[in-house]
């Protein structure tokens, strides 16, 4: 694939700075050249044209070269976050023959460690993919049913709408490597000729302070750190002047907050982005800046209430579950939605995923932790709803005895913490003698409250 | 033994769950001054919320009404009740005086 759109090849880019990590800039120059050390490192390598090989990393200038290196190459890009959980670089083994893994560590150096025997055999769509002759992304997401889907998408496809020439921008790496919302950042930036800002943490303090100091114009980020910001006030604390344009997308947005970020930043416009691992992202409008209702710039339509889509950016399709789309080529979302003629409203998924923060929680993955603890009996994961995270992880847990069930619920989440990502450990513990319902009850599972939303 | 030091016996009673789960530098000491949240504040997002979950299932033990100290009301304040100790003391008073309309401070 030829990446020429993403690394500046437009007059005087070149000069300007790709990325700023760490305080440092670092050029498309700079970019190219790192570029082209990746090209040589897998000629010695003999890396084939469609191999899968993973990426453990997070943002940052290396990661940036490697990438569109791999795409140059026609390979199969599996992105990883470097600090998630270890299941995610297993689940892409699972399902596709990894030639490799590249780690990027917190310093941009690297390590290549080849893919371990046996491998799984090689997909159709994979097969696929290859003879078409084009780079691919693989990405991991989730059923209803809890078990992540493995997602692939034909790359050049997905990102042939940044082709299209718009002004630079400077904007923040606010989302997980791993995500495509994050990805998505990191090539439109590209695309611009923009730069990236990537970040120590992603703490309201420490995004408003590099928003004031290098003048930031694009916050690409999701409802519930919009919250924590108005909420800790960072936006009082620093000059947000520069700042032209909010987006946020991922999650359900309560009205309250959209309204209070619409009194709190009366010279910033505030847009609602639509996307999913599956299409990818793309323009939307909202109809007024504090309005949930948006449109969308892409072929869609409602049945039974789920929005539909037909897109050339959608992915090939799964590679260990069965085909969602239509057999006339449309993609079946999973999003409720409200129409008001060209206008939509997102209600939520029809799922039991536990959103917290935008971070996904898979219930049965939590469940099966717990279950190692001898004395649990049985236990149900589920998400309450919470105005600050939009949901929260909770537990029940029966027991035989219920002696001292505080103690109880206090060994649940040491053993959660030492075996779970922060997000994914119950906030909440209940243990009891009570039997739980036998059905993996949908009345147990969370549905995001965007109905109540808008109220 | 007043509500108000009833409750900030039980928010200290969360802090100690929470404590549990930070590195040794970094816990929390027992102290109405103690900044939790926003500016000076001392846990993050989902510590923030660990801690309003303990202290909220405390309170329906000891007084055995349901309490919500997240939602919108909470949020939509100009000074975040999430401050400090002190000030999640006072609104947790103020949230359980609303559900417990019949019962005095003092009891």
């Amino acid at each position: 694939m030829d990446t020429g759109f993403l690394i500046g090849d437009r007059p005087g880019s070149r000069e300007s700075d790709f990325m700023s990590w760490r305080d440092r800039g670092y050029s498309y120059c700079w970019l190219i050249a790192a570029i082209a050390d990746w090209h040589s490192r897998f000629d010695r390598l003999s890396l084939p044209a469609g191999a899968v090989v993973t990426v453990e990393s997070d943002y940052s200038p290396n990661t940036t070269a490697l990438l569109l290196a791999l795409l140059e190459r026609d390979a199969i890009v599996a992105p990883v976050d470097r600090d998630g959980p270890a299941a995610v670089a297993a689940g892409i083994a699972a399902v596709a023959p990894v030639w490799g893994s590249v780690g990027i560590d917190a310093a941009d150096g690297w390590t290549i460690t080849p893919g371990t025997a046996p491998q799984p055999p090689v997909h159709p769509l994979i097969a696929q993919l290859r003879g078409r002759g084009r780079p691919g992304l693989l990405l991991l997401t989730s059923g209803s049913s809890g078990r992540p889907k493995a997602v692939l998408h034909d790359a050049d496809a997905l990102l042939a709408r940044f082709r299209q020439p718009r002004p630079p921008l400077r904007m923040p790496a606010m989302l997980v490597f791993e995500h495509l919302g994050g990805l998505n950042t990191l090539f439109h930036t590209l695309a611009t000729g923009g730069t990236l800002y990537a970040l120590p943490d992603r703490r309201p303090d420490t995004v408003c302070a590099a928003v004031a100091r290098h003048r930031i114009e694009v916050l690409p980020t999701s409802p519930t750190f919009l919250q924590l910001m108005l909420l800790s006030r960072a936006h009082e604390r620093h000059d947000l002047g520069s700042l032209g344009l909010i987006t946020y997308g991922s999650e359900a947005m309560p009205q309250a907050t959209l309204d209070r970020l619409d009194a709190a930043l009366p010279g910033t416009r505030i847009k609602q982005t639509y996307g999913l691992i599956e299409v990818g992202a793309f323009p939307s409008h909202s109809r007024a800046r504090e309005s949930l209702w948006l449109k969308l710039d892409v072929e869609h339509r409602v049945v039974d209430g789920v929005l539909q889509l037909r897109t050339p950016a959608a992915m090939l399709g799964y590679l260990n579950a069965p085909s969602p789309f239509t057999a006339d080529g449309w993609f079946v979302t999973g999003d409720l939605v409200e129409r008001d003629g060209e206008y939509l409203r997102i209600l939520g998924r029809a799922s039991d995923l536990i959103s917290v923060g935008g971070d996904k929680v898979f219930p049965q993955e939590v469940e099966a932790v717990i279950q190692e603890l001898e004395w649990v009996r049985d236990v149900r994961v589920y998400g309450e709803p919470n105005a600050l995270m939009g949901a929260v992880v909770c537990a029940r847990v029966r027991v035989d005895a219920p002696a001292d069930p505080r103690r109880r619920a206090g060994e649940v989440k040491r053993h959660c913490r030492a075996r779970l990502p922060r997000h994914q450990v119950p906030v909440k513990v209940l243990v009891g003698s009570a039997g739980l319902p036998t059905n993996r009850g949908k009345k147990l599972r969370y549905v995001p409250p965007a109905a109540e939303a808008s109220r | 033994m007043t509500r108000e030091t009833v409750i900030l016996r039980l928010i200290y009673e969360a802090i100690d769950v929470v404590n549990e789960g930070l590195p040794p530098g970094a816990t929390l000491e027992k102290a109405p001054e103690l900044a939790l949240f926003g500016a000076e504040g001392r846990l993050d997002s989902l510590g923030l919320v660990e801690l309003l979950a303990e202290t909220e299932l405390r309170l329906q033990d000891e007084f055995s009404v349901s309490v919500s100290l997240v939602d919108d009301k909470a949020l939509s304040q100009r000074n975040s009740p999430f401050r400090s100790v002190a000030s999640l003391a006072n609104y947790a008073a103020e949230v359980l005086g609303s559900e417990l309309p019949g019962r005095g401070a003092g009891e």
